[in-house]
């Protein structure tokens, strides 16, 4: 599956996850949107759109750590940019 | 005929019993002594996920394979965590039994309703964000529904995380009274949410769970437990009672609501995923096997100073042990369990040795803090065993096990806490259902043959709890006994076939339920 079509996904998956949240932002979401920074998620968001993602392509197995772990941590931010690369990578492979 | 299974979730005749007799709860002490009551086991660990989907799916924990909150798996160095949601039920539940024979269905603030399912009703979560509740609840416009009727704060349904951890320590005195007033507040709208389903849109089978008896309780059991009341209470520590009763009677008053829908025609059961009791001490197992030299820290792990299982940040807790280097640890509190990382040929001679070892704890007293230690194979046969820790164990207080590094390995608590006790309750009243407390004790697998047979269906086979016939008049069981089903049911059945069999079950149903109670002598 090409990136622009995996953004795309991802983009309508966060609008509507997002759709009746306050977040500080003001322009629409796309590659550089910051989930924490921009869509004010918390963990337990992260959670639901990895949920929504599965639901989505209906697969369990994507490795959703690499994206969000670093050197056995948590990291701190993540772009929707790196999450459709990576999505993108995973779902064509 | 009509059904409420009315959950309260961690409820105990302990706390309960003393509510009735205070007056705080006159519609249970009214259900009580009109009704049945029972003792009701929970699950080998007696933990809300895994015991909710137990009496949801009438299965056990190793078959349905909720093993706990969250899953953690290793990756690397680290440890990633994934929440259990309903994709990781691989059983059927009484909801999609129900629906699939026809019938509609309600079931509110369950543990594994999300991603939500298709039933014929409505279905809404319990234990999910408030930010998520419109997404995760069936039919897709249900959230928007109830939120337009006036009074209805939906949002307020969601559980807040923060709050919830707040609960699970200490806090400072004035913090408890609107943390208190948060818990009133989330369960009254469940509870209108409950009735407005029950009179505008009715169901057959209506089931709800309050979370906050169980949250109430973990914070303030030694106000409720009339055995750990202070025998010259404070200002302060008067009004947290009388707080923490205001909850138990809102609860009562809507029981009565409940109560008043169904009517004498048909049955509202009372049930708890567990029960509650004082936790006195706290084992820091991590400690202990670190002791043991069987675990190694990741780097400098600070020792706990709240008395704390884990902090606010399960993630993070989990990644507090450096697995590659450990030979057995323990990565979460509720599932009071020891993983084991041995080579195979080592596993039984170590695991021995371990359980010898967890046996020889010892509290200040001298007595032994772990009672009782249960190996998976055993005590979780079934598909999904390998999921569960290899140990899991019981402490003398039921206490959940700390995840920390503690400053030893066994510390009294300054002040007691509750904890969940692996025995609940179970109350019913209505059609057939007789009057007194039955002698037997019942399990979370005999509700779901128990709602089934109320709501006259077949129970399936491989349910492996029994129907529990002592709990009716024998007469009445006898017009109407249970229906085992030898085969799975078809296939789900298309929209117009569902309300077909509906109208037919209508009319059937109420011609034999007529028959039965006339024969019985209930009516003229």
């Amino acid at each position: 599956m090409d990136q622009p079509t995996v953004l795309n996904d991802l983009t309508n998956i966060l609008a509507d996850l997002t759709a009746d949240w306050e977040t500080s932002l003001d322009a629409p979401i796309g590659p550089q949107t910051r989930l924490i920074g921009d869509l004010s998620f918390e963990s337990i968001d992260v959670v639901h759109l990895i949920t929504a993602i599965e639901e989505h392509y209906g697969r369990r197995d994507l490795p959703f750590e690499e994206v969000m772990m670093q050197d056995g941590k948590y990291v701190d931010e993540v772009t929707v940019g790196q999450l459709s690369e990576f999505l993108a990578s995973h779902l064509s492979a | 005929m009509k059904t409420v299974l009315f959950g309260l979730d961690g409820a105990t005749y302990t706390v309960l019993d003393h509510l009735m007799a205070a007056g705080v709860m006159p519609h249970l002490a009214s259900l009580a002594s009109q009704g049945v009551r029972a003792n009701l086991e929970s699950t080998a660990l007696p933990l809300t996920p895994l015991a909710w989907t137990t009496l949801a799916t009438g299965r056990s924990p190793g078959h349905h394979g909720i093993t706990d909150w969250i899953r953690c798996q290793r990756r690397g160095e680290g440890t990633f965590i994934h929440l259990f949601d309903s994709r990781d039920n691989h059983c059927p539940t009484l909801w999609r039994r129900v629906s699939d024979a026809g019938l509609r269905v309600t079931a509110l603030n369950y543990f594994g309703l999300a991603p939500p399912e298709p039933i014929n009703g409505h279905t809404m979560p319990g234990f999910t964000s408030g930010r998520h509740l419109r997404r995760s609840s069936h039919p897709s416009d249900l959230f928007a529904r109830l939120s337009a009727v006036d009074g209805f704060d939906v949002k307020v349904l969601g559980m807040d995380f923060d709050v919830e951890t707040q609960g699970l320590q200490e806090m400072d005195r004035e913090a408890w009274f609107p943390w208190i007033d948060h818990q009133i507040e989330r369960d009254r709208v469940w509870l209108e949410v409950l009735t407005h389903l029950m009179r505008e849109e009715p169901s057959d089978l209506t089931a709800i769970v309050l979370d906050g008896v169980d949250k109430l309780q973990h914070l303030a059991y030694r106000y409720l437990d009339p055995a750990h009341l202070p025998t010259e209470p404070d200002e302060w520590e008067q009004r947290v009672v009388a707080r923490c009763h205001d909850y138990f009677r809102m609860v009562d008053e809507y029981l009565g609501r409940a109560l008043e829908i169904v009517g004498p025609w048909g049955r509202l059961f009372v049930v708890s995923d567990h029960g509650f009791t004082a936790s006195q001490e706290i084992f820091y197992v991590n400690r202990w096997l670190h002791d043991q030299g069987w675990l190694t820290w990741r780097g400098d792990v600070p020792e706990d100073d709240a008395e704390a299982c884990q902090t606010d940040r399960p993630a993070a807790d989990a990644n507090l042990v450096d697995l590659e280097a450990s030979r057995a640890y323990a990565l979460t509190p509720s599932s009071n369990g020891i993983w084991i990382d041995v080579a195979a040929d080592e596993f039984e001679s170590f695991r021995a040795e371990l359980e010898s070892g967890l046996r020889n704890v010892v509290a200040a007293d001298g007595q032994p803090v772990v009672t009782d230690i249960k190996r998976r194979e055993e005590t979780f046969p079934g598909a999904f065993s390998e999921q569960f820790p290899h140990l899991t164990l019981t402490l003398r207080d039921h206490s959940f096990i700390s995840v920390l590094n503690g400053r030893a390995a066994v510390a009294p608590r300054s002040a007691p806490v509750g904890t969940h006790h692996p025995v609940g309750i179970l109350l019913g009243r209505g059609v057939g259902l007789r009057t007194g407390t039955a002698e037997d004790s019942y399990n979370l697998l005999d509700i779901a043959p128990l709602a089934l047979h109320s709501l006259g269906l077949p129970i399936p086979a491989e349910l492996e709890g029994e129907f529990p016939a002592a709990l009716y008049d024998p007469q009445y069981v006898a017009s109407d006994p249970p229906r085992i089903a030898t085969e799975s049911p078809a296939a789900e059945p298309s929209e117009a076939a569902v309300d077909d069999e509906e109208a037919q079950f209508d009319a059937e149903d109420e011609a034999i339920i007529l028959a039965r109670l006339k024969s019985l002598g209930y009516i003229e």
